[in-house]
């Protein structure tokens, strides 16, 4: 039996889908600010990752050359060895020190927002100022720190004058720029758990540290991953610190991998290189994300 | 509540998307990506005004409407003096030729990565500063104008220093910047020092410093404390002056036709090496690169600084000090210098008009105010050797040796693996300085590099033809392997009425 179909009226607004626009239509500049300056120019480098490009003359096709040529003489190794050394140095110090401030200002006492403001402003410093000023303190001969261990009778060491020392330095200055934007989330994260919780466990005999172990650390899980992610992220694009501080010295020993791009990409003028390194950085960062995602249902709490 | 409107959603969509498209077309017809790809024949330099090919003079189009000056660009950086002082050049030039007028784009902030992009770009001004270390790629990469032809055509080659012609070149040896200063590295030193140690500082560049004499002063001027504390530095450098301190000790950076890295053929580079590293480590005489020289030698904190003579603008006025030349190794005593360097793009329409800036920069009036502001020591050699530039009144006294250092330049750039050279005895010294490798090994990594990057881009001196630049690289030939060079420059044209 032949069934006619009903005529498809056309359809026509109703006050949800203008609701629907109206949003859209909010969030357009930022949609197409994102297009435009981070998604589209991202397209162009995915194709120059298949080229050798130098920045000038017309970019020739290689197919995956440049994922092989990476791998020639270890340097691209070692940037991502120094890397993740780096980042996974850089995380839990930043975090603990953040939380640690966090507890410490999170008391309703006289001027402590003066004491909050003042462990932000790392954050919100000029990081370049800020090496440049570390660097001047950590001067081997003549710097306030060396000078400092040696009114209690230690000899401070080169500090960049091997990789070791080098490195440390770099985690220090950089676990304290962040510790201060770290603290603000714990704070928030710590305001957040009611006081209820509290009171119930210390009903049931829970001392301070049972306390912090059993209601305060399950509850800042979310504040905790929100941090790892953001904290790989950053530590993993780390460039104005090493490029002030170190140079990526002594010899390539601090040499991270967004200095290593830039070296490539910028310096010896390997666009097609420099693209291909991107992409690769762009799908570490993604899959260590994925993983990181994947994982908090083992261990992140939202209440 | 219903809206009352017959705009169906996909309309609304697609006109929403078309004005996103509009929008997004009319932000990036602005301008053209600094990065951006050359994409059509268009976009390229046009043929003939590339560096293989050097300009000719009379080829160039006319200027603008008859009675109206021709508008050309400047770019440079630097500190606000320095612009200050450009301004001025610029202003002079604009009064003695009418015809051309001179857009400043003087940006204190542009590096030279962007300056590198922006001739690639085709948005670099009419005459732009650009990295001297730079000038052999942008020529091998056509985007630079070969000046070969208004050389010969305006200028007298004899009258100025010969790097000015030989430092900054292509493959060929075409000249590919208006090279018109240069800061050679001298050592600077602490005149109050000296007398305390009873050192005699060398007065000319062919009477240097023997080794032996550098190195006993070194043991003379440092001071420690009682627990072995350095608490003066004798000795400070520049890094990359290990580049030509191997060469002075008789080590020959390529073979003849530049096919192979030969610093570990002799024993004179590792020697050198052992000795230096010595400096940092054993002896701790010498700076740590991680150091302020700048600081520590206003402080009176380091006697003997090998630096560039522009250091002189970064020195305290009431510092004692001077300048003497390089010390002699076994062989020499020559420098690695930094040039200043100014080029006209390959995609320039008023050449001709962009020359005549290039030549006066190149002239007698800016050559003085170089002098006078001490921004290099000028190539023009009547300038550098005039009375003026000699003037001991005006620290540092014995300045009269800076045209001898701008004649003992030893150049490593002009091949491709130049940049790599650079980086590899510059920026990565450290490693030798700090002790964490040994001067063989270091050496032996580097020569390794720098071998297999010859053997990859093919290149030879002789025969200037370059199929690469690194592993795998390609840039188009300059002179396909087996083929005849190009035909040398035409006969010049004749010099404008």
């Amino acid at each position: 039996v032949a069934v006619a179909s009903p005529a498809r009226r056309p359809r026509r607004f109703t006050y949800r889908s203008w609701e629907g626009v109206e949003g859209w239509l909010f969030a357009l500049p930022v949609v197409l600010g994102t297009l435009l300056f981070d998604v589209l120019p991202t397209l162009p480098s995915v194709y120059w990752s298949l080229t050798y490009w130098d920045g000038i003359t017309t970019p020739q096709f290689r197919g995956l050359e440049n994922f092989v040529k990476m791998w020639d003489y270890g340097d691209f190794v070692n940037s991502l060895r120094v890397t993740f050394v780096f980042t996974f140095l850089n995380i839990p110090f930043a975090m603990a020190a953040g939380l640690g401030l966090a507890l410490l200002v999170n008391r309703p006492l006289r001027g402590i927002s003066f004491f909050r403001a003042a462990f932000y402003l790392p954050a919100i410093s000029s990081i370049v100022a800020v090496a440049i000023v570390w660097k001047f303190m950590f001067s081997f001969r003549f710097g306030v720190i060396n000078h400092a261990l040696s009114a209690v009778g230690i000899s401070g060491p080169n500090w960049f004058g091997s990789a070791f020392w080098a490195m440390t330095v770099l985690i220090v200055v950089s676990v304290w720029l962040s510790m201060g934007y770290n603290m603000v989330l714990f704070l928030a994260g710590l305001q957040g758990i009611p006081e209820t919780l509290y009171e119930a466990a210390r009903i049931d005999g829970a001392g301070v540290w049972a306390q912090f172990r059993h209601v305060t650390l399950p509850l800042l899980t979310p504040t905790i991953f929100f941090i790892t992610i953001i904290g790989f992220i950053n530590s993993f694009q780390v460039f104005p610190l090493v490029w002030v501080m170190t140079e990526g010295g002594p010899g390539t020993s601090t040499e991270v991998y967004v200095f290593f791009l830039y070296e490539e990409a910028f310096r010896r003028y390997q666009w097609g290189l420099g693209s291909a390194l991107a992409m690769i950085g762009f799908g570490i960062i993604g899959i260590v994300t994925l993983i990181q995602w994947r994982l908090q249902k083992r261990w992140v709490h939202y209440g | 509540m219903q809206l009352n409107t017959s705009v169906s959603r996909r309309r609304l969509l697609g006109a929403i998307a078309l004005g996103g498209a509009a929008a997004a077309l009319a932000a990036c017809g602005q301008s053209a990506s600094p990065t951006a790809a050359p994409s059509s024949a268009a976009d390229k330099p046009a043929a003939g005004a590339s560096a293989g090919a050097p300009a000719a003079p009379s080829a160039a189009k006319p200027a603008a409407a008859p009675g109206t000056p021709a508008t050309i660009s400047f770019s440079t950086q630097g500190n606000p003096q320095e612009l200050a002082m450009f301004e001025d050049i610029v202003k002079q030039f604009e009064a003695k030729n009418g015809k051309i007028k001179v857009d400043r784009k003087f940006d204190p902030s542009l590096t030279w990565e962007k300056v590198h992009v922006m001739l690639g770009a085709g948005t670099a001004s009419s005459v732009q500063r650009t990295n001297d270390d730079d000038i052999f790629l942008l020529m091998a990469q056509k985007v630079i104008t070969s000046l070969d032809n208004y050389v010969q055509r305006d200028m007298k080659r004899d009258d100025y220093f010969p790097s000015t012609w030989e430092s900054r070149v292509g493959a060929g040896g075409e000249i590919g910047a208006i090279t018109n200063g240069s800061s050679p590295m001298v050592i600077f030193y602490n005149v109050d020092h000296f007398k305390e140690a009873g050192l005699t500082a060398a007065t000319d560049w062919k009477n240097p410093w023997t080794f032996e004499q550098f190195d006993q002063a070194l043991d003379k001027l440092v001071k420690k404390d009682g627990s072995g504390k350095v608490t003066r530095y004798a000795y400070s450098e520049e890094t990359w002056f290990v580049q030509p301190l191997m060469v002075n000790n008789g080590a020959q950076p390529y073979n003849e036709d530049e096919t192979e890295c030969t610093l570990m053929k002799t024993p004179a580079a590792e020697e050198i090496l052992t000795w230096h590293q010595s400096l940092f480590t054993t002896r701790q005489v010498a700076m740590p690169y991680s150091e302020n020289a700048t600081q520590l030698f206003n402080s009176g904190l380091i006697s003997m600084n090998i630096r560039q003579t522009s250091f002189a603008l970064a020195i305290k006025k009431d510092l004692n000090y001077d300048v003497m030349p390089i010390f002699k190794g076994k062989q020499n005593n020559l420098t690695e210098n930094s040039e200043r360097c100014f080029t006209i793009p390959a995609s320039e329409k008023l050449k001709d008009e962009a020359w005549q800036f290039g030549h006066y920069l190149w002239g007698e009036d800016v050559q003085k105010v170089f002098l006078k502001t001490d921004f290099a020591v000028p190539m023009l050699k009547k300038v550098a050797e005039s009375a003026e530039a000699k003037d001991a009144s005006r620290p540092p006294a014995n300045k009269k040796i800076y045209p001898e250092g701008v004649a003992a330049d030893v150049y490593t750039n002009n091949n491709p693996v130049g940049d790599d050279y650079q980086k590899w005895f510059s920026r990565t010294v450290n490693e030798l300085t700090t002790g964490q490798k040994d001067p063989k090994a270091f050496l032996k990594e580097r020569v390794d590099r720098l071998n297999e990057g010859l053997k990859n881009t093919g290149w030879s001196k002789k025969t200037g033809w370059v199929k690469g630049w690194t592993p795998g690289a390609n840039v188009p030939l300059l002179v396909k392997p087996g083929q005849p060079e190009p035909a040398k420059d035409a006969a010049p044209a004749k010099p404008k009425a």
